[in-house]
């Protein structure tokens, strides 16, 4: 028996999970990423205000013997914004790290997993389109590189949908309006639209259903988010094997992320394989204002599949 | 050519009436054919998988299926509401209720309520938020007869005409939910092929309005 959610790996499974992330390993520090290695259990209290509920909840923690609340590591990036932010270069510079390691998030919803092998990386001091897309290309060459096979990249960016409906001017709420959208329900946003016109109703049509074109006048009228979209969109999209779209209505994974983020789907299966996105008000809360966007992938899945 | 669309649907309670559904023009679909439990239908471009009720949320989360047909009761018991859900049903619509026998005498004091229940997360997330220790008692099915066995003091189920209810001595005593058929959709198989998704669920919405 082994705890809900955990696996152990033995022989060629084991073998082909270490071989990829070597090779994952060797072509970030070839993109003069360095690594940062963070502990494995940290206290909870600079982690909480950065988590949402549902983070909140995952996490395993425990009470040390001082009576301090420890939590193990849900997640990469808030600890090396913990832990590097006193150590940054002034302001200004680039800063390429990864990581690689285990992460446990508790529930194991319906037989899921509770323990991750990571792998992700992190580019800080850059703002704009460019570093996001040059996360992007690692994130999607590291997964070459432990042979993942085809790769659907899905590109949105935090309160895009909200702003989009913003335009539309409607009665309704567009809080409530943007829920429907992500949760994709098809009737309830037909009837909160009747009242559009029908190019309005088909825009509410595109925002629900993705797959926006990067010259859709839906990001045109976005501004500088809509902006870095459409670039991403553009420079990642003339490639085999990596089938790229612009879908507003894709949940961020991490409460953290502050503007462009994406998602990376594999051949097989329900839920993403890699992430990644912007957060760049979280280096300021451990004191060192910086812009920063990284990528994190799974191992596990990636072997399994 | 494109493969084909695999669609968890349910063996359960609401198998009839969406077969009826699922029969209408334009998709007239047929009935599954004797004990089978997959049916490929390559001129409508789908693969048809008949399920538990409650493996069909499974299926479509892990990717085993693109599209999926279950009750909001299952996916609220398995924590699924957060997948893609486009289309809610109007058949096989029911309310998922605490029962209690029609006259038994209150339940005793002194010791935590005993509530027999197929839907174990459910029915405790109904008491904790009350603030009532209860405790469940975990059935594969017919729960209705727990109270009579003195199993259960209480009883948490779907409820429908209400017929099985008080034919096994019990009463409503207060509705927890209401629960409705749901089109679920796995959110690899958006990435993947959101032309298709969307155009079945497009004919499914379209089948809806027409038929009322």
């Amino acid at each position: 028996m082994l705890p809900a959610g955990t696996a152990a790996y033995v022989f060629e499974e084991a073998t082909r999970r270490r071989d990829a992330e070597e090779r994952i390993v060797e072509k970030l520090r070839a993109a003069d990423y360095r690594e940062a290695i963070v502990p494995s259990a940290d206290y909870l209290a600079p982690y909480a205000p950065h988590l949402g509920p549902g983070e909140e909840r995952e996490l395993y923690r425990f009470v040390d013997r001082h009576g301090d609340t420890i939590a193990l590591r849900a997640d990469f990036t808030i600890a090396i914004a913990r832990h590097l932010a006193p150590r940054l270069p002034s302001e200004g510079e680039t800063t390429r790290l990864f990581y690689r390691g285990e992460v446990l998030r508790g529930g194991g919803r319906d037989g899921g997993s509770a323990e991750f092998y990571q792998v992700g990386a992190e580019l800080l001091g850059a703002p704009g389109a460019e570093a996001d897309l040059e996360i992007v290309e690692r994130c999607s060459e590291s997964l070459e590189a432990a042979r993942a096979g085809r790769i659907w990249i899905v590109l949105s960016s935090v309160g895009a949908l909200e702003a989009a409906l913003s335009r539309l001017h409607m009665s309704s709420d567009p809080g409530a309006l943007a829920k429907a959208i992500r949760e994709r329900r098809v009737q309830v946003v037909a009837d909160a639209t009747r009242g559009l016109s029908p190019e309005g109703r088909d825009q509410v049509r595109r925002l629900l259903e993705g797959g926006i074109p990067a010259d859709d006048s839906i990001l045109a009228s976005l501004g500088p988010a809509g902006a870095v979209l459409a670039d991403v969109a553009r420079a990642l999209s003339p490639r085999e094997e990596c089938d790229v779209t612009i879908d507003l209505a894709e949940p961020p994974s991490r409460s953290y992320y502050t503007g462009f983020f994406f998602s990376v789907f594999g051949e097989a299966g329900g839920e993403p394989i890699a992430g990644g996105g912007r957060y760049d008000e979280l280096y300021a809360a451990f004191g060192k204002p910086r812009p920063a966007v990284g990528f994190s992938l799974g191992l596990e899945a990636l072997v399994r599949s | 050519m494109t493969a084909a669309l695999t669609i968890a649907l349910p063996k359960g309670r609401i198998a009839a009436p969406l077969a009826d559904f699922l029969a209408r023009p334009p998709l007239a679909l047929g009935a599954f054919e004797g004990r089978r439990l997959v049916a490929e239908v390559p001129e409508k471009g789908l693969r048809l998988l008949l399920l538990k009720d409650f493996d069909v949320p499974t299926y479509v989360r892990r990717g085993a299926a693109d599209l999926g047909i279950v009750g909001s009761d299952v996916l609220a018991e398995k924590e699924c509401e957060d997948l893609p859900r486009p289309l809610e049903f109007p058949f096989g619509r029911c309310r998922f209720s605490l029962l209690a026998p029609a006259d038994g005498d209150p339940p005793p004091e002194g010791r935590a309520l005993r509530v027999a229940t197929k839907y174990a997360r459910l029915t405790r997330g109904f008491f904790e938020e009350r603030g009532i220790g209860a405790e469940i008692v975990p059935l594969a099915g017919s729960v209705e007869l727990a109270p009579g066995l003195e199993l259960a003091d209480f009883v948490a189920d779907l409820v429908d005409t209400g017929e099985t209810m008080r034919a096994n001595g019990l009463q409503e005593v207060e509705k927890i939910r209401d629960v409705a058929p749901q089109l679920i959709v796995n959110r690899g198989a958006i990435a993947r092929r959101r032309r298709d998704i969307f155009a079945f669920v497009r004919l499914l919405a379209g089948m809806l309005e027409a038929h009322g």
